[in-house]
């Protein structure tokens, strides 16, 4: 990526490794990087702000200096050889892939660009089309959340009778639910349970179908259950309802899960299901993984 | 006619949600930067690759910065050394984020933005030989180790975690659907591939639903060993599988990797346990193994093949 045909830019990027900071470099080295810098700055930063109206960012922030001395700092551990070890890092690859090396390294650092881009953004900028907690996280398949629905709560500690009473009315839900689940559904829920990725190749081939379908048969399975709690269980309160889904859904994939053939489970270290209950009970700091 | 429980919620705090509201934000933005790289930068012809050779030597307490792996989006994987037993050293990556997503994650007091978050789900155990592949680029402070231990035993009990370090944590996962659970599935796999290991590439035969599995090999043995007795009995958290220790024969006991019916098993062959106290069992062969008598004592790991760290309970 020659921006200035006479600096060949292999070589500008050595001398910058060489010399530790661009203030150190030849004037042709440092017009160069500082470039390069901008130019992968501003591409980040206009894909998310506006470029018209109240949020703008003024010519200085993007000039070539401020975009290469941010990407400079941002990575630095602390003002030794040993912080800066990410220029080692950015070059290694470079040096040991067989070809390309100078695209090599500008994908490097495009990828670390992109870091500094998304630190400056959410600090200096506020995004026009990031969310508060009551603005819906997209979810697809129609299927719309909020923050706030995504941490509901947690069940209040009540009787044994009480927690009998809902752990069978989970039951008899979670029954009827499975029972109207397709197979692709199953796959996907049984991948969940087994900790395997739905990306996954074998986890794709089994459902018979690519991973966005899959996603969304994954997406499916909840949908089904909140339309089902909200139109049948006689529960007040959205963050009831969605805390009495969550235990259904928690049922389900039990029992998905006792339906994965013996020598799937063991191969692919199956979530044991006790354990998701107990890590959800510490109040406050429950964390299920699925 | 259906009796319908009556619950009771206590919602999540404000500080919670307040929390996942900043995760999320700082996730679309990096989902939003990650869309706008379509097409630059693609290397569509084969690249050959060469490993880089040993660096530097390993200690406990070290902040290490791995070699880079062959995939060219995948930005530098930071680590953090916390022990050693036997030549394996347990290490925690650092998070690509400045927010912890989970309870799991821990934001650190350090200023450098590659070290804001460290990822205690995801800790792993590496061979020294491993480890040499990065270099040292910074060490844990006293009190970091500290905050490290503390956190995890939290993880290991089922206490509440500190107030000193509760604010510092992500907030609790419980949603299905939450998109932090891609994030976990993605820094799984940007770890998996820093470290040059392919897990799940690596197995192969995946049967559906309900079918036999032909092609299983790993149950055919179902010999039960006694070896003196059994002593102790664990479950390994986060899998189906159990342990089965049998009474010391002179300064070792037999172990046995076994499903929940009893059958040894033997996904864990290649794979160790690992205890605080310093000790190493030998390496799992055929779903057996063996551990000093001392080991019993301390707290230990499971590690797989893969360098993946699952707690034990006593059963």
């Amino acid at each position: 990526m020659g921006i200035d045909s006479g600096t060949s830019g292999e070589a500008a990027w050595r001398e910058w490794k060489a010399q530790c900071a661009l203030d150190l470099c030849s004037e042709r080295t440092a017009a160069h990087l500082c470039r390069f810098g901008q130019n992968r700055f501003r591409r980040y930063v206009e894909r998310c702000l506006p470029q018209s109206g109240p949020v703008r960012v003024s010519g200085d922030l993007l000039s070539p200096r401020n975009a290469w001395h941010r990407f400079e700092i941002h990575l630095c551990v602390h003002e030794t050889r040993a912080g800066k070890r990410y220029k080692d890092w950015l070059f290694q690859r470079a040096n040991n892939m067989g070809a390309h090396w100078e695209r090599i390294v500008e994908a490097g650092a495009s990828v670390l660009m992109r870091d500094v881009v998304r630190e400056y953004l959410r600090h200096e900028h506020a995004i026009p089309w990031m969310r508060s907690l009551q603005e819906p996280v997209a979810v697809a398949n129609g299927a719309v959340l909020t923050a706030e629905d995504l941490l509901p709560g947690t069940l209040d500690p009540s009787g044994e009778v009480e927690q009998k009473e809902i752990q069978e009315a989970a039951d008899r839900m979670a029954e009827e639910v499975l029972a109207g689940l397709v197979p692709r559904e199953r796959v996907a829920l049984a991948a969940r349970a087994s900790g395997m990725p739905l990306s996954h190749a074998g986890v794709l081939k089994a459902a018979g179908c690519g991973k966005t379908v899959l996603y969304t048969a994954y997406q499916n399975i909840f949908r089904k259950i909140a339309v089902r709690v909200r139109e049948e269980a006689e529960i007040a309160g959205a963050a009831e309802q969605t805390v009495f889904a969550l235990h259904v859904y928690e049922q389900i994939k039990k029992m998905v899960h006792s339906e994965i053939s013996p020598e799937f489970r063991m191969r692919h270290f199956s979530m044991d299901m006790e354990d998701v209950s107990v890590r959800r009970g510490k109040a406050g700091y429950g964390s299920v993984t699925s | 006619m259906t009796r319908w429980p009556f619950i009771k919620v206590t919602p999540s705090t404000p500080d919670q949600r307040e929390r996942l509201a900043r995760w999320l934000d700082e996730w679309a933005l990096d989902r939003r930067l990650r869309e706008s790289d379509g097409g630059v930068d693609d290397f569509p012809e084969p690249v050959s690759f060469q490993e880089g050779k040993a660096g530097e030597e390993v200690r406990p307490g070290d902040i290490r910065l791995l070699y880079p792996g062959q995939e060219i989006h995948d930005g530098p994987a930071y680590v953090a050394v916390t022990e050693a037993a036997g030549d394996l050293y347990l290490i925690i990556p650092f998070g690509r984020f400045e927010e912890p997503a989970t309870p799991e994650e821990w934001r650190t007091e350090r200023d450098a933005f590659p070290l804001r978050v460290l990822c205690l789900w995801n800790a792993r155990a590496l061979s020294a030989d491993a480890l040499t592949r990065s270099w040292r680029v910074d060490c844990l402070t006293a009190r970091e180790k500290e905050d490290v231990r503390i956190l995890n035993e939290w993880m290991e009990s089922e206490r509440a975690l500190p107030s000193g370090l509760a604010h510092a944590v992500g907030p609790p996962l419980v949603h299905p659907l939450d998109p932090r659970h891609d994030y976990l599935e993605e820094e799984t796999g940007r770890l998996d591939r820093a470290l040059g290991k392919d897990w799940w590439a690596e197995r192969d035969g995946y049967p559906a639903l309900n079918e036999p599995d032909e092609s299983a090999l790993l149950l055919a043995a179902d010999k039960r060993e006694t070896y003196g007795g059994e002593a102790a009995r664990y479950r390994v958290l986060q899998t189906a599988l159990r342990l089965q220790v049998f009474r010391p024969e002179g300064d070792h006991c037999r172990v046995r990797i076994s499903d929940r019916a009893g059958e040894t098993v033997t996904d864990l062959d290649g794979g160790m346990l690992y205890g605080t106290g310093g000790t190493v069992s030998d390496v799992i062969r055929k779903g057996l193994t063996r551990v000093p008598v001392s080991f019993l004592e301390s707290t230990f790991w499971v590690v797989d093949p893969r360098g993946r760290r699952y707690r034990v309970k006593r059963a």
